[in-house]
Order: structure tokens, then C-alpha cells, then sequence
């Protein structure tokens, strides 16, 4: 196989997405260790080497002497060609191997339109894509990740799913998996006792079944000895887990190609559509002392030359000040900076921009996601077009000249008065930036808008979605609004929102839908010179299934949803009622403040919120 | 401030690396050296590294050249060690030497004009020597070798027959090994993906052949020392 594929790495575009080699990679001796795991990425490598999840779980298998993991990504469609051509399995960057040799193939699920191309890994690796049509000599297939809470459109494809953060339950997956092959188990065996794991959810152990409406009866474990519901895992120690310290430093380019330091996980500030900010629940922060440790040691096995300050919302880490201090005296002069990801929408950000970047980029970027103050409180983002004004002024007045606006259409409620309100706010910052002088030849406002997708677990998940048309018609109304020499406008294709929403929100029965699709040739969705929109709606055609059915559908509270038996720790009854204060434009109070809004999770998993808290201007 | 002279080799994965990709790589290996790089002044600043000459993508490289500068006076072999150390699998550093600044002379890029390569071309079928030599004299007795260059959308006819500087051929049973020296740089660049083309032409059976290219030194030619150690 080796010397096939040096035949064909010269003929594919980026051939070193395939070739490993890099720093920090880990090769070990196949014979020396019981458990041999792949990592796969459905993506290409540079989108899956920016993925933290992947550094975290890949450093913590190869610390176990019993056990490895290696890495397969996607590959680019040149690179299929060529593989399926001349009979190349996919296989690692490591050693090489196929991944079929593998006795775990771990996915990750960070966006549904990377669906197809777990299937089309599967395919290459010459393995069924049915769980049910694998064998005991096969790997055993399995998930995780944001998308593992709503796995049913897939979930024929798995053998086990995993709830949740990962760093403790691998572990026991590999030493249960270890003692079943020991104790010689069948697979079938093996997945009873791997689903006695909390946070393992092993969908073929579950029942089905349907309403005549279309919605769901009831989900039912087959055996007595398996959960009805399957919990999160989460880690109580985010301080003292295990983190990367010797991360794979790529040798091309990677999204993110910098030292990604995780300041806390979690979010407190419970915006109405964010899966995220329910799925990382409760808010824990790590300390400034860790935090410097590992930036320094990082620093010191990889050679960045940035850090990036990663979390959900960083600007909301208690000790962010200080901790940017104490890293930008220690690294910059050699040369290290400090970077954000993202800005909270307020003057405390700008300042934290000012003084991580000497060096004025040009754009700075917020996030006031809808136009109005009303609708605003819907989704329950605390941002006033007060406070947007100020940072953006604060923002001119310190050299920036441009400025990126994101927000999203089709929000629940939402009418053209909302629009109007993304226009007149784009106007105002224009207004603003011509006020502190910003010179006519430069000034630039982007709006950019997504289209929203009510997404499981959150208060919106009884939400339908826009129709496609509507979306349509309000990009094209908000295109003639933002006609201004100081205003650009991009949105995203509303069809692949469409159907990230039909899977999304999806069930079992959509397995055939995406299996079918991947027959019909779709691969890489997510990318738009690769979506092929119709072939999609063939294949709901094909298997008598509605996207709009799911897209569109209005959930009662009482309803069982597809994914009710997986629990992330928020209550459904909780989330009903946000859903009932976002109609009334009600807002809900952040915990971070210490008042409890009462989401359920905290006392169901016996865990707190661990915030920092106190004076954030001291020195580290 | 320091200058160092580094004689290094990228093969194996590493010839995948692209230019612009390696000169991170080193960036990187250097701090994980620790090796004190100087950076330029201004606004934007980059550390004081510069290659002789890029290597395309695909390609491997037994001895290139390149030069760094340092902001500490450091022993050769120190940086030798400590750079191998925490170079990624395929690149790895030959030699190293200091730089006398006192004497002047061009920017490493500028001298390069030349480079032998060896290419190794996997045929389907046996063939003989005579066949070889008879596509090597044919080329080299050719007064010119028009090729099409596309270059920003525009195509132009450009001759490389001046900067094939030398051409050998020896093969043995389905490997053709060609060892050829091409005028390289600014200045009547021959890429070695042309020469194959033209030695195609002349009836060399290598037509979608596997072929392994070697870049194996790279030269000043004219100046009193062609080397560029």
C-alpha cells in the first residue's frame, strides 16, 4: 500500500494531508499495546487538526502503555478518486495502516452536513455501514461530540454513541474493551456492557416506535439492564484534567494554527439557541496558575508563535484580564502573541482587543445576532444597541476602520420591523465610525447573516424553522435595506440550513435519507463548491420522507422528542419554560452573578458552577 | 547578531511540505530549539530566515541551503543538534557553519543558477541503453526546445534548450535514472517535469511513468567557488 500511495500523493492537490510525519505525532510499536483506536476526522485535515477534542483524546489514549490512537481524515475528493482507483483503503497517518485493521474507529460529530462523509470513511475502509451488517472481526464504530446528543439520523450506523465530554469515560471504554476481549465476549456482549457505561448510549439496544402523526411513541431500551435515559458525562475537575501539553503541530497550515489554550468550558449566558451553551453546562473555569503552566509548556513543544484564548466566551472567564498580562510579559518577547477568538459585545472586550494586538488588524468582529432590542430579549441576548455604539466607537476611536456584524434570520418571532432593526443598527455604527473620524476610504461595516436552526436541547428545539422561501425573501429584503457605500452584506445558503435543520432535529427513520444520499454521490456538504442541494431531496424522495416535515415541525411541550432519552442535564421542563419567557420577550438571569435560574442541571448531576469570580485586575 | 549558513535535506514526507509551509517549520523548530531568532523591524515582524531556492512540492532535496540569523553567538554544532532535535520527520539538518558578515557578498537567493537533479522514472516494460542514449543525444543535440509556459493566463513559448546544462541517462531493467544539471533562479528556470516532457518527446517511453525527483545539489555556477558552502 505504501508504495501505491507514493504513486498517488504527487497527482492529488495538498498531499500532505496524508503523509503524518509531523511533530508530536505519536507512532507506536503496533504489537507493543492491546487496544489499537483511529481517530477519524469527517473533514478534511486541516479543518480536523484544528479541532481541540481531537488533541485532548489523542494525547490521552497514547498516554496509556496498553493502548494507541492514530489519525485518518477525510479524504478530498481528488484523493477518493484516486484511493478508489487503485484499491488504497483509508487508513492513518501514523503507521499507515488500513483502518479496518483497527479494533476502534472513533467519529467525531461536529456538524450534521459532515454525515455523508462518515459514510463515505466507512465505504472506504471496506466496512458495512450498518452497524448491524458488521462482523466480530470489524472495529467497533464509534461517536461523540456536539452532534452524539441528536445521533438518531445516524444511528444505525454506530455501534455506541458518547454523551458528553470524553476524557474519562475513553478511558473506560478501553479498559472495559480490553477485559471483554480478554474475557473472549461477543460484540454483542460487549456493547451490553460498554452500554452499563455512563454516557454510553448504544442505539441498536433501543425500540422505536411511531405515532401516526409521524412524531415519536416512545424510545425504549430492549433489556431490562439498560438505562432508559443516558446522561452526560462531564468533567468535575476541568483545572486538573488532563490536557494536551505536546499538541501535533501540523506541517501545512490548519484553520487554526496556534496554541489553543481552553480557559474554561461552558457558558453561562443561555442565549435561546445555542446547543452549546447547554451541552457544555455548568460553567467551569480553570486557573490563571494552570492556565500559564500549560501555555508555557505548550509553547515549549510546539514553537507557536500564538495563543488563543479558546472557551465559548472568553471574555467572560473571571481572571481574563490578568491571565493576558501574565502571558503577553512572559511570551512576547519572543515573539508570542495573544489572540481572542471572539468579542463580547462591549467596551471591556475593545480593551481586551487593544491590548492583545499591538498590531491593528483591520476588522474586529461582534456578534449582536438580531436587530432588535425585542428580539433580542427573545433569544435572550443581553446586548444593547447602548452597548454595541460604545464598543465600536471605542473600537474607531483605537484604530480599527472595520467592522464585521454577524446576526441571524428566521429567528423565532421575528418580523421585518427585526430586520429593519439589522439595517438601522449596521447605519448606526456607520454613523458612529464617520463621528470618530474614520477616514471615508476605509470605513467598512459586514453584516453577515446565517439563517437559524432550531437545534435539539435547546429551549427553541420546539421551534419550526422558517421556510426556505420566507429565508429567501428576507435575505433579498435585507439586501435592498443594507444599500450603503459603507455597508457589505453576505448570508449563507439558506438550503444547507434547511437541511442541517431537517437533520438536526431528525430521527431514526432519516438514516435511510442519508444513506441514500451518499449513494447519489453527496460528499464534504458543509462545503458549498461540494453541496449538491437537489441530490439531497432525491433522496428524501427516494425514501418517501419529507425534509420540510422535519424542518418545519412544531413540537407541543408534551411531545416526545426523537432525542428526549439523551440528556444533556438542562430539564425539558426548563426548557419549556424559556421557551414560554422567550414569547414573552422575557429575559433569564446568567449565573455567573451566583442567582440560580434553575435549569436542573446542577442538582441532577451533582456538580456547581465554578466561576472565579472576585477582582479581575489583579497581576497573575 | 549571527549568521549561520544550514546545509539540510527534506525527503521523504517532508517533500510534501510547500515552501511557504517550511519556512514556518523552521520558524517553529527554532523556538523549539530554543535558538534565539532576530526578527526584522517594523510593524510586522518576521524572523531573518531565507532559503537559496524553493524546492517545489513533490520534490526531494539532498543538500539545501539556507540562512538564519541569530541574536546570540552560538557554537555550530549546538545549533546542528538542537535544531535536529526538533526538526518533524524528513528534514533534517546536515551541516552548519557560521556566516563572515565582513565580507560581502549577494543574498543567498541571488546566487543560486543552478541545480542537478536526479530523477528516477519507473517504466511499465524493460528497455535497453542504446534507447536511452539515443533520447539523450537527440536532446542535447537539438538547437532548441520550445516549450509552452502559461504564466497570469497568458501562454508563452520560452526555449530551455540553454538551460539544460547537462543530461546523463543510465538505465537498469524498468528504471530509467536521469541525472540532468538545469539553469535555475531567475534567470532561464528549467523546471525538471519540462525536461521529462521534452525527453518524452525524443521517445523516451516514460508517458504517466512514476518518477521520483531529486533535487541533489544546487550552484553557483560562474563564481570562483560554485558551492554555496
Amino acid at each position: 500500500m505504501q508504495q501505491k500511495l507514493e504513486r498517488l500523493l504527487p497527482q492529488v492537490q495538498k498531499p500532505a494531508r496524508y503523509t503524518g510525519g509531523e511533530w508530536n505525532s505519536v507512532t507506536k510499536d503496533w504489537d507493543s499495546v492491546d487496544v489499537h483506536m483511529a481517530f477519524a476526522f469527517p473533514d478534511v485535515y486541516e479543518v480536523g487538526m484544528s479541532f481541540l477534542g481531537l488533541q485532548i483524546i489523542y494525547n490521552l489514549v497514547n498516554q496509556r502503555q496498553d493502548a494507541l490512537m492514530e489519525r485518518t481524515f477525510a479524504p478530498w475528493v481528488d484523493m477518493e478518486e484516486l484511493m478508489r482507483k487503485h484499491d488504497i483503503p483509508l487508513f492513518t497517518l501514523e503507521s499507515r495502516r488500513p483502518v479496518k485493521d483497527f479494533d476502534i474507529l472513533g467519529f467525531t460529530l461536529q456538524y450534521e452536513m459532515t454525515f455523508t462523509n462518515i459514510l463515505n470513511m466507512l465505504n472506504l475502509s471496506g466496512l458495512p455501514l450498518k452497524s448491524s451488517d458488521r462482523d466480530e472481526s470489524m472495529p467497533l464504530v464509534i461517536a461523540g461530540g456536539p452532534c452524539a446528543f441528536n445521533p438518531e439520523p445516524i444511528a444505525d450506523f454506530f455501534d455506541l454513541v458518547v454523551l458528553g465530554e470524553g476524557e474519562e469515560v475513553i478511558n473506560e471504554m478501553l479498559d472495559a474493551y480490553k477485559d471483554a476481549r480478554a474475557a473472549n465476549l461477543t460484540r454483542q456482549q460487549l456493547l451490553l456492557k460498554l452500554a452499563k457505561i455512563e454516557g454510553v448510549y448504544v442505539p441498536s439496544l433501543y425500540e422505536v416506535e411511531y405515532l401516526e402523526s409521524g412524531k415519536i411513541k416512545s424510545v425504549t431500551p430492549k433489556q431490562p439492564d439498560v438505562p432508559a435515559k443516558i446522561n452526560k458525562r462531564l468533567m468535575r475537575d476541568v483545572d486538573n484534567a488532563p490536557f494536551p501539553n505536546q499538541p501535533i503541530v501540523p506541517n501545512i497550515g490548519a484553520i487554526h494554527d496556534r496554541v489553543m489554550l481552553e480557559v474554561q468550558r461552558g457558558c453561562t449566558r443561555g442565549c435561546r439557541f445555542c446547543q452549546a451553551g447547554v451541552l457544555y453546562r455548568p460553567v467551569r473555569e480553570k486557573t490563571p496558575e494552570t492556565l500559564m503552566k500549560q501555555a508555557e509548556e505548550i509553547i515549549k513543544s510546539t514553537g507557536h508563535d500564538e495563543i488563543s484564548l479558546t472557551s465559548l466566551s472568553t471574555a467572560d472567564y473571571s481572571k481574563v484580564g490578568p491571565l493576558i498580562t501574565g502571558l503577553l510579559d512572559q511570551h512576547s518577547g519572543k515573539g508570542v502573541n495573544v489572540s481572542l477568538p471572539s468579542l463580547r459585545v462591549d467596551a471591556f472586550s475593545i480593551d481586551l482587543a487593544k491590548e492583545v494586538q499591538k498590531v491593528r488588524r483591520s476588522t474586529l468582529t461582534f456578534a449582536p445576532e438580531a436587530g432588535t432590542q425585542r428580539l433580542r430579549d427573545v433569544i435572550n441576548k443581553g446586548v444593547t444597541e447602548e452597548d454595541l455604539i460604545k464598543a465600536v466607537s471605542a473600537a474607531f476611536e483605537s484604530g480599527w476602520h472595520a467592522i464585521k456584524l454577524y446576526f441571524m434570520i428566521g429567528l423565532p418571532t421575528e418580523t421585518y420591523e427585526d430586520l429593519d432593526g439589522i439595517a438601522d443598527m449596521a447605519k448606526a455604527v456607520v454613523k458612529a465610525g464617520l463621528e470618530k473620524g474614520v477616514s471615508r476610504g476605509r470605513l467598512k461595516v459586514t453584516v453577515s447573516t446565517s439563517s437559524f436552526v432550531p437545534k435539539s436541547h435547546t429551549a427553541f428545539q420546539f421551534e419550526p424553522q422558517d421556510t426556505l422561501e420566507e429565508l429567501k425573501n428576507k435575505q433579498q429584503y435585507l439586501k435592498s435595506k443594507l444599500k450603503d457605500r459603507f455597508v457589505s452584506f453576505n448570508y449563507h445558503d439558506s438550503s444547507t440550513s434547511f437541511l442541517e435543520a431537517a437533520l438536526a432535529r431528525g430521527d431514526r427513520r432519516l438514516c435511510a435519507v442519508v444513506s441514500r444520499a451518499y449513494e447519489l454521490g453527496c460528499r464534504f456538504d458543509g462545503w458549498s463548491e461540494c453541496f449538491k442541494y437537489d441530490l439531497w431531496l432525491k433522496a428524501f424522495a427516494d425514501v418517501g420522507l419529507d425534509p420540510k416535515w422535519y424542518a418545519y415541525q412544531r413540537y407541543d411541550y408534551e411531545d416526545v422528542l426523537p432525542w428526549d432519552h439523551l440528556n444533556a442535564g438542562v430539564s425539558k421542563r426548563y426548557l419549556s419554560l424559556e421557551h414560554k419567557r422567550a414569547i414573552k420577550e422575557q429575559p433569564t438571569i446568567d449565573c455567573r452573578g451566583g442567582k440560580c435560574p434553575g435549569c436542573g442541571l446542577c442538582p441532577s448531576m451533582d456538580i456547581e458552577p465554578l466561576v472565579l469570580g472576585g477582582n479581575d485586575d489583579g497581576q497573575v | 547578531m549571527a549568521k549561520y549558513r544550514i546545509m539540510f535535506s527534506k525527503t521523504g514526507a517532508a517533500k510534501y511540505v510547500a515552501h511557504l509551509d517550511l519556512n514556518r517549520i523552521f520558524e517553529r523548530s527554532c523556538r523549539r530549539a530554543e535558538l534565539p531568532l532576530a526578527f526584522s523591524q517594523g510593524f510586522n515582524p518576521h524572523p531573518k530566515i531565507s532559503f537559496a531556492v524553493p524546492l517545489a512540492v513533490g520534490v526531494s532535496g539532498e543538500k539545501e541551503f539556507m540562512d538564519i540569523e541569530l541574536t546570540e553567538d552560538l557554537k555550530t554544532e549546538d545549533i546542528l543538534n538542537r535544531l535536529n532535535d526538533s526538526l518533524p520527520s524528513g528534514i533534517k539538518v546536515l551541516d552548519v557553519r557560521r556566516v563572515d558578515e565582513s565580507i560581502k557578498e549577494k543574498p543567498l537567493m541571488a546566487r543560486v543558477n543552478s541545480a542537478d537533479y536526479r530523477i528516477e522514472c519507473e517504466v511499465e516494460a524493460a528497455i535497453d541503453q542504446q534507447q536511452v542514449d539515443k533520447a539523450v543525444t537527440a536532446l542535447l543535440s537539438s538547437e532548441s526546445l520550445p516549450i509552452e509556459r502559461v504564466t497570469k493566463g497568458k501562454t508563452k513559448v520560452v526555449d530551455i534548450r540553454p538551460g539544460v546544462l547537462n543530461l546523463k541517462g543510465q538505465v537498469t531493467d524498468n528504471i530509467i535514472v536521469i541525472e540532468t544539471e538545469l539553469r535555475t533562479g531567475s534567470n532561464g528556470n528549467v523546471k525538471p517535469e519540462e525536461l521529462l516532457k521534452q525527453l518524452q518527446m525524443v521517445g523516451l517511453p516514460i508517458d504517466d511513468c512514476y518518477c521520483n525527483i531529486t533535487r541533489i545539489g544546487v550552484y553557483s555556477e560562474g563564481e570562483a567557488n560554485k558551492e554555496l558552502w
